[in-house]
């Protein structure tokens, strides 16, 4: 089947007067599938918002990109005027923090009638007539209230449906979450999965959503790809990646989640923290942090293999777990 | 026995355009003495608000505090001082909770200089003594805020809670800013200390596995009110109020959440 999204051996570079810096992406390879929620999971500083961010050509300043970044078959860097042309018209993105994503001195109304602007030709008229189906989709009760509010007359909950429903504006096939539903309440934030999964089934869009909670993961994902140290370790179905994971790092992962059995023991948490630089690392980036770590992972840089049908994972030992 | 802290009917009314607003709505609840109480709700329930007039950091509007059997209320400003070293609170931010130009050193010496005469070398002793506790290295007590990743600040404000010897510290989501494999180390932390110190906690969360992981007894607000309140396990198995049962339903991966996954096939769409 034709991947909607396809990322081969994306890396990123950061440097200072022409020596490398950093490299916080080493070689990140996945896929989407028309219609399909893939989850990205991973520490802080694993590089997940950072492939979202390259996904829509919004690396910052000095960045350099290698690798490729193709949708529906066509790299983005062979669309005229890259991928801004394709920034919320073919990819939309959700952000983390609906308080803060919407400029604060404009209406919800307003700022959804830029991104009409700019990728469709429509009369005014036309176009919040648009705007408040789009709003009335989502859900919203009321949509003319909000056409006309200011972002900090309404919840969090109704923000982050308002960002969706601008996300949704024209038709995208693609829609990047970033942990869309961290800042919300667990009530609020079920609704909001809930939307999410409702307009997949309607639109048929793909989905990456970035996110650390393995909850949120679970409940909507179809697929899985653990992120460590700018790389997929393990990728697969999520009923796969989260019942018999075969990385180490996704077992710690796992393992560190307070659930109704850990109750009264130690949690078992991952020793140490994320790297901070990752430059001339030889071996496994997380030998230094694995309890199953031996010699041969600090010499040998393992890639991507499957372990079982559709299910990858980058460990030299994941045949004994 | 009394509690260790005993909280009386606390109301606390703000005033917004001269319209009142009951933040906290008549909550009474007791800790004992080595217990965790987590307190549960969504935001703007009333959760920090209530622990900040637990302490008296804000005054409650009526009801009363007592901690170790003093009523915090009918104490003067150098007595609450007093009473209050005998208090630790851990805050949210790690990083933004700490003075971004201060060192390790100096942000945990800062208790320890407001409530003991502990000076110079003796004072130096006692910070590496507290950063041993919490897992921090020598090398940590020169470093500044930014310096130190999330969880190490964290370890840093728990510290800061723990130099004056509390027997009861106010945890305010102490792990909600902090990636899972963090969590985990500073739950363990937590733990740990509870037990080597006989520490009592009050714990607010809006993770319920958190609350579930790390509490006694669990009370569950709602818009300013207790709602449901108990021993954890009876809660988590048996949830008598309505709104208790939504907040389980609705934490993300529990189990109740499966059907989520089943009533949604992913749709192919032909290209």
């Amino acid at each position: 089947m034709k991947q909607l999204l396809e990322v081969r051996e994306l890396e990123i570079e950061f440097s200072d007067r022409g020596a490398v810096t950093n490299r916080p992406l080493r070689g990140v390879n996945l896929t989407i599938a028309p219609g399909e929620i893939l989850g990205v999971v991973g520490e802080t500083g694993c590089g997940k918002s950072l492939t979202g961010l390259a996904i829509l050509g919004l690396l910052p300043n000095g960045a350099r990109q290698l690798g490729t970044i193709a949708l529906d078959g066509t790299l983005a860097t062979d669309t005229p005027h890259g991928a801004a042309s394709l920034r919320g018209k073919v990819i939309s993105l959700v952000f983390q923090n609906p308080g803060t994503a919407f400029n604060p001195v404009f209406t919800i109304g307003q700022q959804m009638r830029e991104v009409l602007k700019r990728h469709k030709a429509m009369s005014r008229a036309e176009a919040r007539g648009h705007i408040l189906r789009q709003l009335g989709l989502v859900q919203l009760p009321n949509p003319e209230r909000v056409f006309g509010s200011y972002p900090h007359e309404l919840s969090g909950g109704m923000l982050q449906r308002a960002m969706i429903a601008m996300a949704l504006l024209c038709e995208p096939r693609l829609l990047i979450l970033d942990e869309p539903t961290t800042a919300l309440d667990v009530t609020v934030a079920k609704k909001i999965l809930e939307l999410i999964l409702e307009l997949r089934g309607s639109f048929g869009f793909g989905v990456m959503l970035i996110s650390h909670n393995l909850g949120v993961v679970r409940d909507i994902c179809d697929r899985v790809a653990v992120l460590y140290a700018g790389r997929v370790i393990e990728t697969g179905t999520t009923q796969d990646v989260l019942a018999s994971p075969r990385h180490p790092y996704t077992r710690g992962l796992l393992g560190a989640l307070p659930g109704p059995e850990s109750v009264g023991r130690p949690l078992v948490a991952i020793p140490g923290s994320v790297p901070s630089r990752l430059l001339g690392i030889n071996g496994c980036a997380f030998a230094n942090r694995c309890a199953m770590a031996i010699d041969e992972c600090l010499a040998t840089d393992p890639i991507l293999q499957p372990v079982a049908q559709g299910h990858e994972a980058a460990c030299i030992r994941s045949a004994e777990s | 026995m009394t509690a260790l802290l005993q909280l009386d009917n606390i109301v606390k009314t703000f005033r917004k355009q001269g319209k009142a607003f009951h933040a906290v709505d008549g909550v009474s609840l007791a800790i004992e003495s080595g217990q965790t109480f987590g307190l549960v709700g969504e935001s703007g329930s009333g959760k920090s608000t209530l622990a900040r007039c637990a302490l008296r950091l804000i005054p409650p509007t009526s009801g009363t505090s007592q901690l170790d059997g003093q009523d915090l209320g009918a104490l003067s400003r150098s007595q609450l001082r007093r009473a209050r070293a005998g208090t630790g609170m851990v805050f949210q931010n790690p990083v933004a909770a700490l003075n971004p130009r201060m060192r390790v050193q100096a942000l945990v010496a800062e208790p320890l200089i407001t409530h003991t005469r502990l000076r110079g070398p003796a004072l130096q002793a006692r910070v590496g003594e507290l950063l041993d506790r919490v897992g921090l290295a020598a090398e940590h007590a020169q470093r500044l805020p930014h310096q130190l990743s999330g969880g190490q600040c964290q370890r840093v404000g728990i510290a800061r809670a723990l130099a004056t010897n509390p027997k009861l510290i106010v945890l305010d989501e102490p792990t909600s800013a902090l990636d899972v494999s963090v969590q985990a180390q500073i739950l363990n932390l937590l733990r740990e200390l509870r037990e080597q110190h006989e520490l009592s906690y009050l714990l607010i969360s809006h993770d319920l596995e958190v609350v579930r992981y790390m509490s006694d007894y669990v009370g569950v607000m709602r818009q300013g009110q207790l709602v449901e309140e108990g021993p954890t396990a009876d809660v988590f198995a048996k949830p008598r109020h309505d709104y208790t049962r939504e907040l389980l339903d609705a934490s993300p991966g529990s189990r109740h959440n499966h059907q989520l996954v089943a009533s949604a096939e992913p749709v192919t769409i032909q290209l």
